[in-house]
């Protein structure tokens, strides 16, 4: 075992792969053909390998301090010789912190399935699968391979988990001239890119024994701190972190399946970019097969993209090259026993160093027998939610994020009482019988009004105590919520009973945002009292005219 | 998450603010605010460097000739040129304006939890409000018909960071055998520090309808790792560079 001078890690001597996790800080914009407009952007699913390398480059060079990666100098193989290495591209990670694949062109559902759970999925790689009555291809790009959960009692299909990273689609708009924004000197456009907070699995593939070295120096640099990748890096887009870097002596980026015994199944796990013996680039897959002198397969899934990219360097876009895209398939039925077995131990190299051109980059991925069963049963990622308990859920505010919090909590909290008030007036029992002359409720609702604005509620309660005998002797008949008007207002502002009955929300029903909660202050309490008070006396006065209209209707439909 | 930054840029808002996204709800909002899936707002690192880049064209038109060409190269570092690649590439990385990111926490892990007390309609209702404008017809005084719109803003005094990064290696010299940029030595930290702090004092209005009384800015400050602000400072040392 080697050890770094600091001590901290151990390298194993025969590391065959350095994997990591990248979580995106920001949106982060890698941007592929086809966007539409000229100037909108629509970012990969996923992050390229060829950006990873790119982006360690630069991490090297800052640490060398200097700004070119010299081809003479001993880190040049490390970045760029396929026989050493293969920066492999990073897919959204799955809920164990696995690496998904490409889903299979192979794989079909039945088209009113959708993105249903526990849907079937049937493999046309195996000669036993099903073809679907109305086919349609899997909409989520990525697919995880898990065994069949048979101890919660599901069946024994293997579960066929899917993944689809988020986009967040943001749109900008740019001038030509400063201040200006206007139809001829404007330009809006969209960036459809990654969305933050997302995590993705990278893998760093070391081809040839003992390259401790080229370990050591990879596992610092990623663990150098931050990087920005892709477009418009300096504003709003491509902040990434890496962490959970791992070495391993042991990996495999799928695990084979036992399946038909007469049956291979070639899958292209990235772009593949294959030139034919005269050079020209070519989507055959024979062009790989035949100078083995393998045989063609007997059935394709396929489909074709368009391989390029932009060197940073030179400031020059790459050649666009037509490619095999991920997840192409080529199946090969009714073989013998020892054709599959050569078939096999030819193709058994390929699965670690790649085929085709770009392989350092992460081009040219294949597996074999990584699926071909029959049917899987379609599952989407469980939602992680976080405990009660968990860590986060302590977060202890302070300074300007309490300060802010109180504001939204205070405004959450109005909202809530400005429901409880109106659930309050529309309930039956919020009336006045007999009802007071429109005349009294006038003079009561100036009154509170009026000790709102002062905020006095001494105003009100001398109004009650002052009431001359007559109107005195009507607030006592009166009565609302079984008591009589007289005691419930005076209850209401010398017990602020009202506010308890009516608005009272306990501490853990209140709105809160970590320790930060609302706390309905004495302003609070006063001015929803009286505004019920106020909202009360309206309603009367409503209730009053329509009553007086209705006596009036029915005198004149009794005079002849 | 945890956003790492060399520094921040802080400031709060002094009126109500519309940091426009470019589309609205249909029969309830005509133009909606920018906002995270918590139902955070947040202001575009784009719309935040455009007016910085504004702000810095001002004051380099301001500057006498010998201290222009100098302080057009630190410019021209800071921000980035036109071009895709790596000497064009801007040294400064500026991120979304957000909330402080222990709210931005704390709302995420309520709202994600197995009993959240949060959504997102009701963390953006409590940030914001809706506001309504109409033209009026000038021969009749009334409104003109199918011209009501409504816009959500940010209200007043609400805090935001944007984290900013400075990648020091467009600052390191080329390689031997390459040429220098035409305009002299690659300009130091310290004086992009001190042109970005000169831009931060000129950053005054952010938002859609800046010019109509919203998004007016208070106490927009460069801090540093700490949370120390550090744009004073600077700003002070811009002073007496360009007045030498």
């Amino acid at each position: 075992m080697t050890e770094l001078t600091n001590g901290t890690i151990t390298i194993p001597p025969q590391v065959k792969a350095i994997t990591f996790r990248i979580t995106l800080e920001q949106p982060v914009l890698i941007g592929k053909l086809g966007a539409g407009e000229e100037n909108s952007e629509q970012s990969f699913n996923y992050i390229p390998g060829s950006v990873i390398r790119g982006m360690l480059i630069g991490a090297y060079e800052k640490q060398q301090g200097a700004l070119q990666l010299a081809p003479e100098s001993k880190a040049w193989p490390l970045f760029f010789d396929e026989q050493q290495i293969a920066f492999l591209n990073a897919y959204p990670v799955t809920n164990d912190d696995q690496r998904p694949l490409p889903c299979p062109r192979s794989w079909l559902m039945e088209k009113d399935q959708g993105d249903e759970e526990l849907a079937i999925v049937h493999d046309m790689a195996s000669p036993n699968a099903r073809w679907p009555d109305n086919p349609k291809a899997p909409k989520r790009p990525f697919v995880f391979i898990q065994k069949a959960d048979t101890e919660t009692g599901g069946d024994d299909d293997p579960l066929a988990v899917f993944y689809q990273p988020r986009l967040s689609i943001n749109v900008h708009n740019a001038s030509t001239e400063r201040f200006i924004k206007r139809e001829q000197d404007s330009t809006v456009f969209r960036y459809d890119a990654l969305a933050l907070g997302q995590h993705f699995a990278g893998v760093i593939l070391l081809h040839q024994a003992g390259q401790v070295e080229q370990a050591t120096t990879l596992y610092k640099l990623l663990l150098s701190g931050g990087f920005h990748i892709g477009r418009s890096q300096s504003a709003g887009y491509g902040r990434i972190q890496v962490d959970q870097v791992k070495l391993l002596e042991q990996w495999q980026e799928y695990e084979p399946m036992s399946i038909d015994a007469q049956t291979v199944v070639l899958t292209l796990l990235s772009d593949t970019l294959l030139r034919d013996p005269e050079g020209r680039w070519s989507t055959d897959i024979n062009t790989f097969l035949r100078p083995l002198g393998l045989p063609s397969p007997s059935a394709t899934y396929l489909a074709g993209e368009i391989a390029s990219g932009f060197n940073r360097k030179w400031g020059l876009p790459l050649p666009q090259t037509p490619a095999l895209a991920a997840g192409s398939v080529f199946i090969f039925h009714k073989l013998a026993a020892t054709e599959r077995t050569a078939l096999l131990d030819q193709l058994r190299p390929f699965t670690l160093n790649g085929i085709g051109e770009r392989r350092c980059e992460g081009f040219g991925r294949i597996g074999v027998n990584a699926h071909g069963l029959s049917q899987l049963s379609y599952r989407l990622p469980s939602r992680t939610r976080r405990n009660d308990n968990d860590e986060n859920r302590k977060i202890e505010l302070a300074g300007p994020s309490a300060t802010l919090a109180q504001q939204m909590v205070n405004r959450l909290y109005r909202e809530l009482l400005e429901r409880k008030l109106l659930d309050a007036i529309e309930h039956p029992t919020m009336k006045i019988e007999p009802a007071l002359e429109n005349n009294q409720l006038s003079q009561l609702r100036m009154v509170v009004r009026q000790s709102l604005s002062e905020a006095n509620p001494l105003v009100v309660t001398n109004f009650l105590k002052n009431l001359r005998s007559p109107a005195r002797k009507q607030y006592q008949k009166a009565k609302i919520v079984g008591m009589s008007l007289f005691e419930w207002l005076m209850a209401g502002w010398q017990e602020q009973q009202i506010w308890r009955t009516h608005f009272n929300i306990d501490k853990a029903q209140r709105p809160h945002i970590a320790n930060v909660t609302a706390t309905p202050t004495a302003e609070l309490r006063y001015e929803y009292t009286v505004r019920l008070v106020d909202a009360l006396c309206r309603k009367m006065v409503r209730l009053n005219q329509q009553q007086a209209e209705q006596k009036q209707a029915e005198k004149k439909g009794v005079q002849p | 998450m945890t956003i790492s930054a060399n520094y921040l840029i802080r400031f709060t808002l002094q009126s109500d603010a519309a940091f426009g996204r470019g589309d609205g709800i249909a029969g309830l909002v005509n133009q909606e605010v920018q906002h995270d899936e918590y139902g955070c707002p947040f202001l575009g690192g784009k719309a935040i460097k455009g007016i910085l880049v504004n702000e810095c064209a001002d004051i380099l038109a301001a500057l006498p000739a010998p201290k222009h060409a100098t302080w057009q190269g630190v410019a021209l570092a800071l921000f980035g040129q036109p071009g895709s690649d790596q000497r064009s590439r801007a040294t400064v990385s500026i991120g979304d304006a957000m909330l402080p990111q222990p709210l931005r926490q704390a709302i995420g892990a309520d709202i994600d939890s197995s009993s959240p007390t949060l959504t997102l309609a009701s963390v953006l209702n409590s940030l914001t409000t809706l506001r309504h404008q109409t033209a009026i017809n000038q021969q009749t005084g009334a409104a003109s018909d199918a011209t009501l719109r409504t816009i959500r803003v940010v209200l007043r005094q609400t805090t935001f960071e944007a984290p900013v990064w400075v990648n020091e290696l467009r600052l390191l010299p080329e390689a031997e055998g390459q040429t220098e940029a035409t305009n002299g030595a690659k300009p130091t930290t310290e004086q992009l520090l001190m042109l970005l702090a000169a831009c931060l004092m000129a950053f005054r209005r952010v938002g859609t309808y800046r010019n109509r009384g919203l998004g007016r800015l208070e106490q927009v400050q460069l801090c540093n790792q700490a949370g120390e602000p550090i744009s004073e400072a600077y700003f002070k040392r811009f002073c007496e560079e360009v007045r030498q």
